[in-house]
């Protein structure tokens, strides 16, 4: 069975030319970056320059980027570092409803421990509203985060009006950029974000290597004690090989991303056309220009989210049920509730998120499969065309 | 995810669909609202001769459902008792989902026979 991977914002195949960039690492340079002797300055050196060609990808530099093991790791880093540096300025942070769990849970742990935390509601697009963003800042608000593109929608926030927002009342703004990075250009200077959070394994590096930019003019506490790594912020010898590939992945983004991203486009835009097609009563969120193009989020009326995506699988097709961190989990996924969505819609929703390897061919295989899949799902819907239904719960 | 009797069960159903003039039927929410299941009940001689399911639900509720319908076959109307651990050993997988709502659900199809029934006499 022909396998087809329609998941890409969960994660990416690693790229063979990031492989080729990581091989000798992996099997020759084994020295510790932090060793003074020439091993570990072979390794320093080939940490620098990784560090350099991520940090020039988004007009940073070098001394503003450090390591993480994941996206989640940058992520909570820079809501618990951020807020504890800045605690004599203030304890009022605002987030949206719709973020990342590493940067909610990290929230959660900060109201435990004596700071308040606005969440902000989103329209019906996932796009945060400027007069509640306004209307929640207040004296002591120390900083703002808001994801970039969302991970379930694709929708892009406008992060340039937010972070003037935050800047003009003196505030750190912080974006979790890990969906978006890769597919767009980003300029830390011009947008005006003080922190960024990236991730190798989305743009097809590897996996168990993120990356938190810090401008040089916001504080921040260590995440890890104990070690003279990133600059003593971030202790734990460095996965140099898997830093290395990091950095091949950013540059390769980087100069394939006009192709990648037409590419992409037109792959989107045949799919959506396609489904609509082939599917009837199919509902599409955050139906916006303002979007990531390959990340489609859909509701098929009267079908598990759930049982569709096994049915894919076992048909060869991955796919996601609102996101992967969730998919585990009867519960349904807070960005659909934070747009409006009703239990019916929430549940019956899955993620397409395409990516640079896919072909229209593919994309027509898994349109037969998922009609095929679906017409079944609904022909024994309790839900499915059904005039009379009550909605009784169970005592 | 889940093991292949579950699997297998999903992707080929027992007893889908409603049955046209039911006797009996009911439709029923879980707790939290995601899923949703229906069975609906044929009676002969005071046992259920036929019983059909349908559901929105996840791979699971649905292999549980298509047990309960088997499970549910030639008992007596009046004590139509559906084991849950019985329907849970025959899955060979015991997972952290709420399935007590399913064996609700055929129960209030049952009462639903009994209650028509009633009237029918009144």
């Amino acid at each position: 069975m022909d396998k087809i991977y329609l998941d890409n914002s969960a994660t990416t195949p690693l790229g063979a030319e990031v492989l080729n960039a990581m091989m000798p690492v992996l099997s020759g340079v084994y020295g510790n970056p932090a060793s003074i002797h020439s091993f570990g300055r072979e390794a320093s050196n080939l940490l620098d320059e990784a560090r350099d060609t991520i940090a020039k990808t988004i007009n940073a530099h070098s001394n503003e980027i450090y390591f993480t093991s994941s996206g989640s790791e940058a992520n909570s880093w820079a809501i618990v570092g951020i807020a504890n540096a800045n605690h004599n300025k203030g304890n009022h942070i605002i987030t949206s409803k719709i973020e990342h769990p590493s940067v909610l849970e990290a929230c959660k742990y900060l109201e435990r421990n004596g700071f308040e935390v606005t969440y902000l509601d989103v329209d019906e697009n996932g796009f945060i509203r400027f007069a509640d963003l306004l209307r929640a800042i207040k004296q002591g608000t120390i900083m703002i985060s808001v994801m970039f593109a969302n991970n379930e929608l694709g929708t892009i926030q406008n992060i340039k009006a937010i972070a003037q927002t935050a800047h003009e009342k003196g505030i750190i703004f912080h974006t979790d950029a890990v969906q978006i990075y890769g597919n767009m250009d980003i300029d830390v200077e011009d947008l005006g974000i003080d922190a960024l959070t990236i991730s190798a394994h989305k743009i097809y590096g590897p996996k168990g290597v993120g990356a938190l930019y810090v401008s040089n003019k916001i504080k921040i506490e260590p995440l890890i004690f104990g070690g003279n790594q990133e600059r003593g912020k971030r202790g734990g010898t460095t996965n140099l090989a898997g830093v290395v590939g990091f950095a091949k992945a950013c540059e390769i983004a980087k100069r394939d991303m006009r192709t990648n991203n037409h590419k992409l486009r037109l792959l989107s835009e045949y799919f959506i056309s396609k489904l609509t097609g082939a599917v009837e009563n199919i509902k599409f969120n955050a139906h916006t220009k303002q979007k990531l193009p390959h990340i489609i989020s859909v509701n098929f009326v009267g079908v598990d989210g759930e049982s569709l995506l096994t049915k894919l699988d076992m048909n060869g097709i991955a796919v996601s049920t609102g996101s992967a961190c969730t998919s585990n989990s009867l519960t349904v996924s807070h960005v659909m509730t934070a747009i409006g969505l009703n239990n019916d819609d929430a549940r019956s929703t899955i993620r397409f998120s395409l990516g640079k390897n896919n072909s229209y061919e593919e994309l027509d295989k898994a349109i037969t499969i998922i009609v095929k899949s679906v017409e079944e799902l609904r022909a024994f819907s309790s839900t499915y065309g059904s005039k009379t239904r009550k909605k009784k719960e169970a005592k | 995810m889940y093991n292949l009797k579950v699997l297998n069960l999903f992707n080929n159903p027992e007893n889908a669909g409603r049955i046209s003039k039911a006797d009996g039927i009911a439709d029923v929410f879980n707790a939290d609202q995601t899923a949703h299941v229906e069975f609906s009940i044929k009676v002969e001689d005071g046992k259920i001769a036929a019983c059909k399911f349908r559901a929105q639900a996840n791979p699971y509720i649905i292999a549980v459902c298509s047990k309960i319908t088997n499970a549910a076959l030639n008992k007596p109307i009046d004590a139509a008792y559906i084991d849950k651990a019985e329907i849970v050993a025959s899955l060979g997988e015991k997972l952290d989902i709420d399935i007590d709502f399913c064996i609700q659900c055929l129960n209030l199809a049952i009462e639903n026979y009994v209650e028509k029934q009633a009237k029918s006499k009144k």
